[in-house]
C-alpha cells in the first residue's frame, strides 16, 4: 500500500513539536498492535488520527500517555520524553479517554472537585460556565447521564486544566447523531479560543473533516498516511471504465490500491492521482471512463479496506451488487 | 492529590466498611453475651460460656472467617473495581506518579483492614479488661492468637489487591497471588506461634515481597 507523507506547509517555518514519536513499536503476543510508529504534530495542530476499529489508534494513544509500555521507539510530549514526564509537564496534558470513563457514583460537583486537585492551575469558573453551557446540574449523579452528558463531563474536566496538548481518543464514540454534533461544536468552540495542540482519534469522518487541520490514517498499525485531510482527499481517485466484453486483467500500477470487477465495469481506486494513471487506463481500450472525485470517507474506506471474499448471498445476483456499487459511489 | 484519591477510595470502600463493622460488632457483642449471667434470656440463644476470653477456638474461627473476607473483598474492589469499570486511564492520567496513585490506594485499603478488623477485638477486649464483667482473668497477652490473625490477613489483602492488579487471562492465574499470600499465612502463623522475633521477620519480608510485587506490576503493566 503507498502513503502519502507531506512535510510541513510552510518551508522554512520551524514549530515547535508538541508530539513527536520516533518508531513508536508494540506488540500484543505476537500481534503488532502498533509498527514504528513516526509522528510529528506542530504545537497548536488539529491533528485527526484515523483508522478502523483495531487499527492501533488507542494502543497509540496509550503508549504517548505512558498508560502502556512500548516495546521499542521513544515519544516526546511537550519537549520531554514520555518516561520522564514530569508532573508540571503532565498537568500540561489533559486525556479523555475512549468511553468517558468517570466514577459512577460521584456527582458532576465531585467529579470536579476530585480532578481540581491535581491541577494548581485549575480554571473553576471557565468548569462551571462548561457544565453550564451544558446544562448538567453539579448534583447530577453521573451513573444517570446518558453517554453524551458523560462525554461532555469528561471534556469540560479536560478543558478545566487548561491543558496545552488534549489528546482525546474517539470522543464521540457511542453518541448519536444530533449529540455528536452538539459535542463537537462544543469542543470546537473550547479548544479554537486558545491555540491548542488537539490529538483526536476517531472512525467516524465527518468528525475529523469538520475538525482536524491534519490527518494520520493508521491501518494494522502503521502510520500509512500524514498529510493535511484536503490533500489527501486529492489524491485518492476512482476510475471507473467501462467495457464492451471480457475485462481485462490491469497491470500492477505504483499507487493502485485496489481493483473490483462490477459487471461490465472496472472500479480502479488510486492514491496519487496523475497521468500515468490515466495512461494505465486508456492501454486496456475501455468504451469509456471517468474519474470520480472522493469524500473523506469514501477516500478512507477505499484507501483501508481489504479485499473481501464477496458475501454469499450477493453471489451472481447483479441487481444488488449494481444497488451496492451504486450506494459507494454516490 | 493523595487525599483525594485515599478519600475517593474511602467512599468506595464505605459500603464494604460498613457491613464489615456490623458483622464484627455482631460477632463480638455474641461473644460477649455468652459470658453475661445476669442476662438469663441469652443463655438459651447462645448458651452459657466458662471460656476464658479470646481462648475458645470458635471466636478466632469466626473471626477469622469474617477478616479473611473483608481483605479479599477490598483488595479485590479497589483493583477489578477499577478495572471493570475502566477507570484506571482515567486515573492514572492525573498528574501524580502511577506508584503514588497506587500507594494511596493501598494506604487506604489497609486503613479500612485496620479498623473494621480491629474493632470486634477491642470491643470484646474492653468488656474482658473492664473488671467485674465476668468470673475469670483477663490479660491483654491472651488476644495473641486473635491479634496474629488479624496482622496475617493483612497478607490476604495485599494478596488479594494483587490479584486484582494484575492482568490475567483466566481465574486460574489471576488468583494465583492469593493463593500465594495464603501460603505467606499459614507459615507465619507456624513461625509466630513458635517464635514471636522470627514471626515479625516473617511478617516484614511478606509484607516486603507482596507490596515490592504491587509497585512491579503498578510500573511494569499496560492499563
Amino acid at each position: 500500500m503507498s502513503s502519502v507523507v507531506v512535510k510541513p506547509l510552510i518551508k522554512g517555518a520551524v514549530m515547535p513539536d508538541a508530539i513527536v514519536t520516533e518508531r513508536l513499536t508494540k506488540y500484543y503476543g505476537n500481534r503488532r498492535a502498533v509498527n514504528c510508529l513516526s509522528l510529528r504534530v506542530p504545537a497548536g495542530t488539529v491533528y485527526g488520527l484515523l483508522g478502523r476499529n483495531g487499527a492501533g489508534k488507542t494502543t497509540a494513544i496509550k503508549m504517548l500517555l505512558g498508560l502502556v509500555q512500548p516495546d521499542f521507539g521513544r515519544a516526546e510530549l511537550l519537549g520531554e520524553d514520555i518516561t520522564a514526564l514530569g508532573g508540571t509537564t503532565r498537568r500540561r496534558i489533559a486525556y479523555l479517554a475512549e468511553g468517558h470513563p468517570l466514577y459512577p457514583w460521584m456527582t458532576v460537583g465531585e467529579i470536579g472537585r476530585f480532578t481540581r486537585a491535581f491541577y494548581p492551575s485549575w480554571n473553576q469558573p471557565l468548569l462551571e460556565q462548561i457544565l453550564d453551557h451544558f446544562e448538567l446540574p453539579a448534583k447530577a449523579k453521573l451513573r444517570r447521564l446518558s453517554n453524551g452528558q458523560r462525554a461532555q463531563v469528561a471534556l469540560a474536566l479536560a478543558v478545566a486544566s487548561d491543558p496545552a496538548l488534549l489528546i482525546l481518543d474517539d470522543p464521540t464514540l457511542g453518541l448519536d447523531t444530533v449529540v455528536r454534533r452538539d459535542f463537537l461544536e462544543s469542543m470546537i468552540q473550547l479548544i479554537q479560543r486558545t491555540g491548542r495542540t488537539i490529538l483526536f482519534s476517531s472512525h467516524i469522518l465527518g468528525d475529523v473533516e469538520r475538525v482536524a487541520d491534519r490527518i494520520g490514517i493508521i491501518d494494522d498499525g502503521v502510520l500509512r498516511v500524514d498529510c493535511p485531510a484536503a490533500h489527501f482527499k486529492q489524491s485518492v481517485r476512482k476510475i471507473v471504465a467501462r467495457f464492451a466484453g471480457r475485462l481485462p486483467a490491469v497491470p500492477a500500477c505504483d499507487g493502485l490500491l485496489s481493483v473490483r470487477h462490477d459487471g461490465a465495469e472496472l472500479e480502479l481506486v488510486v492514491v496519487g492521482f496523475s497521468a500515468r494513471h490515466t495512461t494505465l487506463v486508456e492501454s486496456l481500450s475501455p468504451l469509456s471512463y471517468e474519474v470520480v472525485e472522493l469524500n473523506l470517507e469514501d477516500a478512507f474506506i477505499a484507501y483501508t479496506r481489504r479485499e473481501r471474499r464477496p458475501l454469499p448471498v450477493f453471489g451472481g445476483e447483479p441487481d444488488h451488487v449494481e444497488s451496492d456499487r451504486t450506494q459507494r459511489t454516490s | 492529590m493523595w487525599k483525594a484519591i485515599a478519600l475517593k477510595e474511602l467512599r468506595e470502600l464505605g459500603g464494604i466498611a460498613a457491613v464489615a463493622l456490623l458483622l464484627g460488632l455482631v460477632l463480638s457483642v455474641t461473644k460477649i453475651a455468652t459470658h453475661v449471667s445476669y442476662l438469663p434470656q441469652f443463655d438459651s440463644w447462645v448458651g452459657r460460656s466458662a471460656e476464658l476470653p479470646f481462648l475458645s477456638v470458635e471466636f478466632t474461627m469466626f473471626y477469622g472467617c469474617l477478616v479473611i473476607l473483608l481483605a479479599i473483598a477490598l483488595g479485590l474492589r479497589q483493583t477489578l473495581g477499577e478495572e471493570l469499570r475502566g477507570t484506571y486511564p482515567f486515573l492514572l492520567h492525573l498528574p501524580m506518579p502511577r506508584g503514588g496513585a497506587i500507594c494511596a490506594k493501598l494506604l487506604a485499603g489497609v486503613a479500612v483492614y485496620s479498623v473494621c478488623s480491629g474493632v470486634p477485638i477491642l470491643v470484646y477486649g474492653a468488656w474482658a479488661a473492664t473488671p467485674g464483667t465476668h468470673a475469670s482473668p483477663f490479660f491483654w497477652s491472651m488476644t495473641e492468637l486473635t491479634v496474629l490473625v488479624y496482622v496475617a490477613m493483612l497478607l490476604v489483602y495485599l494478596g488479594a489487591f494483587l490479584s486484582g492488579l494484575r492482568p490475567a487471562r483466566w481465574l486460574g492465574s489471576r488468583f494465583l497471588p492469593l493463593a500465594g499470600s495464603g501460603g505467606l499465612v499459614v507459615v507465619f502463623l507456624f513461625v509466630a506461634l513458635a517464635s514471636s522475633l522470627l514471626g515479625v521477620v516473617v511478617l516484614v519480608a511478606a509484607t516486603g515481597l507482596l507490596v515490592a510485587s504491587i509497585c512491579h506490576v503498578a510500573r511494569s503493566r499496560d492499563f
